[in-house]
């Protein structure tokens, strides 16, 4: 896409409807341009404005320690990158800061209130929300139903209003509309009324996504968004994702592919053997021996080439 | 052979106040599995509690009857949380084992000799429920039946069957009005996947807890009805094998459709009830010789043999029609994807 048939690209993108790169390559405002320039990329590194922080998490299943995260701040409005070699914790991690795992010692806060030990459900009226590694598409509910599920407030999931129909269908309306909006947004409309588990891998990563916008969250925790979507969809994608920091949100989100961390994150957070070993830019911590180390062996002494063969590899259904 | 006969048994079975409780414990067990994806192994369990509910306040309590039914409420409301609280963290499996094995547990605890004057213990409570039949609109003097077409009912049968369906209508309307609520979505999606349903704010526990409550009240109606009907609460009408009709009731009406209960009981009973009649007659005609020697079928076994056919029905539904007759075939391939 070059620059010189702008109009056909934005034209393409919305009568076709079907899941193409529309958006994509349009330009994302970047409020926190810049902001990295001056912090160090030492592991713990503090954040001028951090909307999560965690301090000393560990957790271990038997004999293993799969997260041992002594501090990290994720800066607020930012796209933040977690990576690391296959077991390296990120799932974990994840499941540790949303509730759906409980840590063995350590402290989360967000927004500077304590959230430890509270239940992963009353994080998403906290302003947090997250999507799983493997995807979570509701198989026998359609996408809009799927859709309108993420919904907050609503008076119609108490079981007494619920009974009564005119209690509900005003928010139901309204949920309705905001859905469709989103659905428009990731080209999504067209599948709208089948059920979800007829979708392909990668229409369900976009649906779940989708999804989770609906609790107009603060903070989008993403367990690799592109893994197993096309080149095209990661493209969509990625637009998708800058739009939510255009959006004055902030992303955390799990990726083994260097080319799309390097174009869309902030900041990259790098973990291994359950420890953070480095932070950083994109730019700077492919330089990073510690990184490289990690990923390659210690033997490896030349910076880390993330655009060829020794791409960090795909990922699994770990 | 005597087609009317087996005509009027089929119908009037089908429709009949058996029916009518099996209705009332599908609906029940379809808003757990159907919506909610819980695996309830112990509905019977639910019908036990509402059954000696409205016999104990009676019995027990010397409470007026129809402050029975609100006990047997209470009951079911109690063992849904009793069996759910502790299980419906955990994996669904757990519910499972639990439900199956508090439903025998309540059997043996209610015929134990020590809650005699409880619960009667092992002669159970007769004749408690005569408020319930003091308002019978069919009573007339004289003959005490009733025969149309191939429907032949008593007086009694009647006024629990006009009693039942009615309330089984409430129920499916109930059933219908939730399930296109949000909160019934909230179930369904439940069923799908619970942690996507946490992650986006949902309390899934409670929602759990609720279905097991609801479907567990109207499991109880059922039970109630049962011993209203009998004039009589026995102990051991309330054992597994009850829970397992339940669910074939549900599997041939296609799990998670709104009717499906209703018109599963209808045939389970027209089925059951019109296959013995119609091996009684094969042996009175002496038609079916060579059958009747394969299967070794006598007076004394038919109704082995009538279970053993509609298992067999059973098998070939599964085989050809997985989804039960209101089931989308499309919608179950979704599981294999
Ligand atoms: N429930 C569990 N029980 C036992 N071990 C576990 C459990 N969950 C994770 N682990 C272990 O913890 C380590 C970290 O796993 P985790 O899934 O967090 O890795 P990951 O960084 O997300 O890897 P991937 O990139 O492959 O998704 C692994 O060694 C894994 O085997
Ligand atoms: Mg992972």
């Amino acid at each position: 896409m070059t620059g010189n048939e702008p109009t056909n690209e934005i034209v393409l993108g919305v009568t076709a409807g079907g899941g193409g790169a529309a958006g994509a390559e349009m330009e994302h405002d970047n409020p926190v341009a810049g902001l990295f320039d001056d912090i160090e990329g030492t592991p713990g590194v503090a954040k001028p404005d951090p909307i999560l922080v965690a301090k000393g998490v560990r957790r271990s299943f038997g004999g293993l320690v799969a997260v041992d995260v002594d501090y990290l701040e994720v800066q607020r409005g930012a796209i933040t990158a977690l990576i690391g070699p296959n077991g390296a914790g990120k799932t974990t991690f994840f499941n540790l800061l949303t509730g759906f795992d409980k840590a063995d010692t350590g402290h989360v806060e967000l927004n500077g209130d304590s959230i430890d030990g509270v239940a992963s459900y009353k994080l998403a009226s906290r302003g947090m929300v997250r999507t799983f590694q493997l995807t979570k598409a509701l198989s026998k509910l359609s996408v809009l139903e799927n859709m309108k599920l993420g919904a907050k407030d609503q008076g119609g999931e108490s079981m007494a209003k619920a009974l009564i129909t005119p209690l509900w269908r005003r928010r139901e309306n309204e949920v309705e509309e905001q859905a469709r909006g989103l659905l428009d947004r990731f080209n999504l409309t067209h599948m709208s009324d089948e059920f979800a588990g007829t979708l392909s891998g990668g229409q369900r990563k976009l649906v779940e996504m989708a999804r989770a916008l609906m609790t107009d969250p603060e903070l989008v925790m993403l367990d690799e968004p592109m893994a197993g979507v096309n080149p095209a969809l990661t493209q969509s994608l990625l637009g998708h994702v800058k739009q939510l920091r255009a959006e004055k949100r902030t992303v955390i989100f799990v990726e083994h592919d260097m080319d799309v961390v390097r174009d869309i994150s902030d900041w990259v957070v790098v973990m291994a053997e359950g420890r953070i070993i480095a932070e950083g830019t994109p730019e700077s911590i492919g330089k990073n021996q510690a990184v490289v180390d990690a990923y390659l062996g210690s033997s490896h002494d030349s910076a880390l080439d993330f655009s060829d063969d020794d791409t960090p590899s795909e990922a699994s259904d770990a | 052979m005597d087609w009317g006969q087996i005509l009027t048994q089929i119908f009037s079975q089908g429709f009949g106040t058996q029916a009518v409780v099996f209705a009332l414990a599908g609906i029940g067990l379809n808003i757990h599995f159907g919506y909610t994806g819980l695996l309830n192994f112990g509905q019977v369990g639910f019908m036990a509690a509402g059954a000696y509910g409205v016999g104990m306040a009676v019995f027990w309590l010397e409470w007026n009857f129809w402050f029975g039914i609100l006990l047997g409420i209470a009951y079911c409301l109690g063992l849904a949380l009793l069996l759910g609280v502790p299980t419906l963290r955990l994996r669904a499996d757990y519910l499972g084992i639990t439900t199956i094995a508090a439903s025998e547990a309540i059997r043996l605890f209610v015929r134990w000799r020590g809650n005699r004057e409880r619960t009667g213990a092992s002669e159970g409570i007769n004749d408690f429920a005569d408020p319930f039949y003091a308002n019978n609109i069919f009573t007339r003097p004289g003959s005490q039946s009733y025969k149309f077409l191939f429907f032949e009912y008593r007086a009694d049968d009647l006024w629990v069957m006009l009693i039942g369906w009615t309330v089984v209508a409430l129920c499916v309307l109930v059933t219908w009005q939730l399930m296109r609520s949000p909160w019934g979505r909230v179930l369904k999606a439940i069923r799908e996947d619970e942690d996507a349903v946490r992650a986006l704010g949902k309390n899934a526990l409670s929602y759990k807890l609720q279905a097991l409550a609801l479907g567990g009240v109207i499991g109880g109606l059922g039970g109630m009805l049962q011993v209203i009907d009998k004039q009589s609460v026995q102990p051991d009408t309330f054992n597994p094998v009850i829970t397992f009709m339940i669910w074939t009731v549900i599997i041939v009406g296609g799990v998670g459709r709104v009717w499906s209960p209703v018109i599963g009981a209808i045939i389970f009973w027209a089925l059951i009830s019109g296959l013995e009649v119609f091996l009684r007659e094969l042996l009175q005609t002496g038609a079916g010789d060579e059958f009747e020697q394969f299967l070794n079928l006598n007076v004394s076994n038919v109704s082995q043999v009538k279970f053993m056919a509609f298992g067999l029905g059973l098998m070939l539904l599964m085989r050809f029609r997985p989804q039960g007759i209101f089931g989308s075939r499309e919608e179950m391939a979704l599981d294999d994807r």
